[in-house]
């Protein structure tokens, strides 16, 4: 329980990434201990770099879905259920059933499970809490009577920030600035062009991670389709530099 | 079990990712470069990838992902000037698809105040861009720690299981576990 500039913070290295867990409260360790394990948990079950894991035998068809542990089982089903819901929100931009080899659920894995540390930290008595997990950013209450603010990373300009936005539960931004040419249009089957930053806002974070690839992929018709959802905001930065906002999107000063 | 709270503070020039294409070379300029630290090779350590929180679950990878460092890996980004009480410690060279990777970590009191890549491969396509991308970003989570303004960043990263591997072994040779 380290203060830090009056924050408390703690650093898990899992899911190839560094989560973050802050909270303007001194951090509870058994809380803390919960969230995350429910990392590590998913990290177990999904990991695309384990060839062991239960997802990546699954995928592989090692093993059929009755054959894993049942308590992995309901936990890939659960997840697949919610990639179901973000495939039909995003009107097919986010497709891990149209991936090669299989479904590959890892763009809204970590969202998830990080919503899901979230969630253990609030019930395990975290009322004000920031969950940031290698960008994906769950939170839960309101730091000192205001919102939660997350710096969106500047694509080309990496010591700079793009703007910074208000996040009163989840963030994810996603773009081709770090793996070019990873993010494919299922319908096309083509890289995406045109975005090269997607952030999106919402309620869930798991849902706000997939939305923020579908927007990567899929760009303007994406950027008023999540602004038509109520609870949601989309940030796009164009390839040429322009900046555009819908749905509930809030900018906050610098 | 013992849980070590972990912050990230002070001067961060450390890679906390990796991409995988040639980036031109904007170079970062990195503040009191220069002082060894006991990184060693890091290729002596077992791979004890059991950090924090694997107590739960093992995020055991692949057995034998440690290996030597055999095709000559290059020494990048050495860490700055540590200040009285700072420890460092490398963690296990990972082999990964992409190359080898070796991550050295320092930590003054509680607070990591580095994270640098130790040894990566030299066919490694990442270590082109890790100047340009990985340590800004890096730097980034310093400013959202420190600044009053920001709590977070959110942006596109790179995740890297060879990285998180390295860094939880150097963070276990630390006492952090």
């Amino acid at each position: 329980m380290i203060p830090s500039g009056g924050r408390f913070w703690h650093v898990e290295p899992v899911m190839g990434t560094m989560v973050g867990i802050r909270s303007p409260d001194p951090l509870r360790e058994d809380a803390v201990a919960a969230a995350a394990a429910v990392l590590h948990d998913a990290d177990r079950v999904f990991s695309v770099w384990n060839p062991d894991s239960p997802m990546s035998r699954l995928r592989a068809g090692r093993t059929a879905m009755d054959d894993l542990a049942p308590d992995d089982a309901a936990t890939i089903r659960s997840v697949l259920d919610r990639c179901a819901v973000a495939c039909e929100l995003s009107e097919g931009a986010f497709d891990p059933w149209s991936l090669p080899g299989g479904v590959d659920p890892t763009g809204l894995v970590k969202g998830w499970a990080v919503g899901r540390a979230r969630q253990v930290l609030v019930e395990g008595g975290h009322d004000t809490v920031m969950v940031n997990g290698g960008g994906d950013i769950a939170v839960a209450g309101r730091p000192d009577g205001r919102s939660w603010r997350a710096g969106i990373r500047h694509p080309m300009q990496p010591t700079q920030l793009a703007a910074v936005v208000e996040v009163t539960a989840a963030v994810a931004t996603s773009g081709n600035y770090e793996r070019p040419g990873e993010l494919l249009d299922p319908a096309t089957g083509r890289t995406a062009r045109g975005v090269i930053s997607a952030t999106v806002t919402g309620p869930e974070l798991d849902l706000v991670d997939a939305l923020a690839t579908a927007l990567a992929v899929r760009g303007g018709p994406m950027l008023e389709a999540i602004g038509g959802l109520v609870g949601y905001g989309a940030y796009l930065i164009s390839d040429e530099g322009r900046h555009y906002a819908s749905g509930t999107m809030t900018f906050a000063t610098p | 079990m013992r849980r070590a709270h972990l912050v990230i503070a002070g001067t961060i020039v450390g890679t906390a990712a990796v991409v995988a294409f040639p980036v031109e070379s904007s170079h970062v300029d990195l503040p009191g470069s220069g002082a060894s630290t006991a990184s060693g090779n890091g290729t002596s350590a077992a791979g004890s990838t059991s950090g924090a929180a694997s107590a739960s679950t093992p995020t055991s990878t692949t057995p034998g992902s440690s290996v030597p460092s055999t095709s000559s890996p290059t020494t990048t980004a050495p860490p700055p000037t540590t200040t009285s009480g700072s420890r460092s410690a490398t963690g296990t060279v990972v082999q990964d698809r992409y190359g080898q990777l070796g991550v050295t970590v320092t930590v003054a009191g509680n607070k990591i105040t580095h994270v640098g890549i130790a040894t990566i491969s030299e066919a490694d396509t990442r270590s082109a861009s890790i100047d340009s991308y990985a340590i800004p970003q890096l730097e980034q989570q310093v400013i959202a720690a420190d600044s009053a303004n920001i709590d977070g960043i959110s942006g596109a990263t790179f995740t890297s299981d060879a990285f998180v591997q390295s860094l939880t072994s150097a963070l276990g040779k630390l006492g952090f576990a």
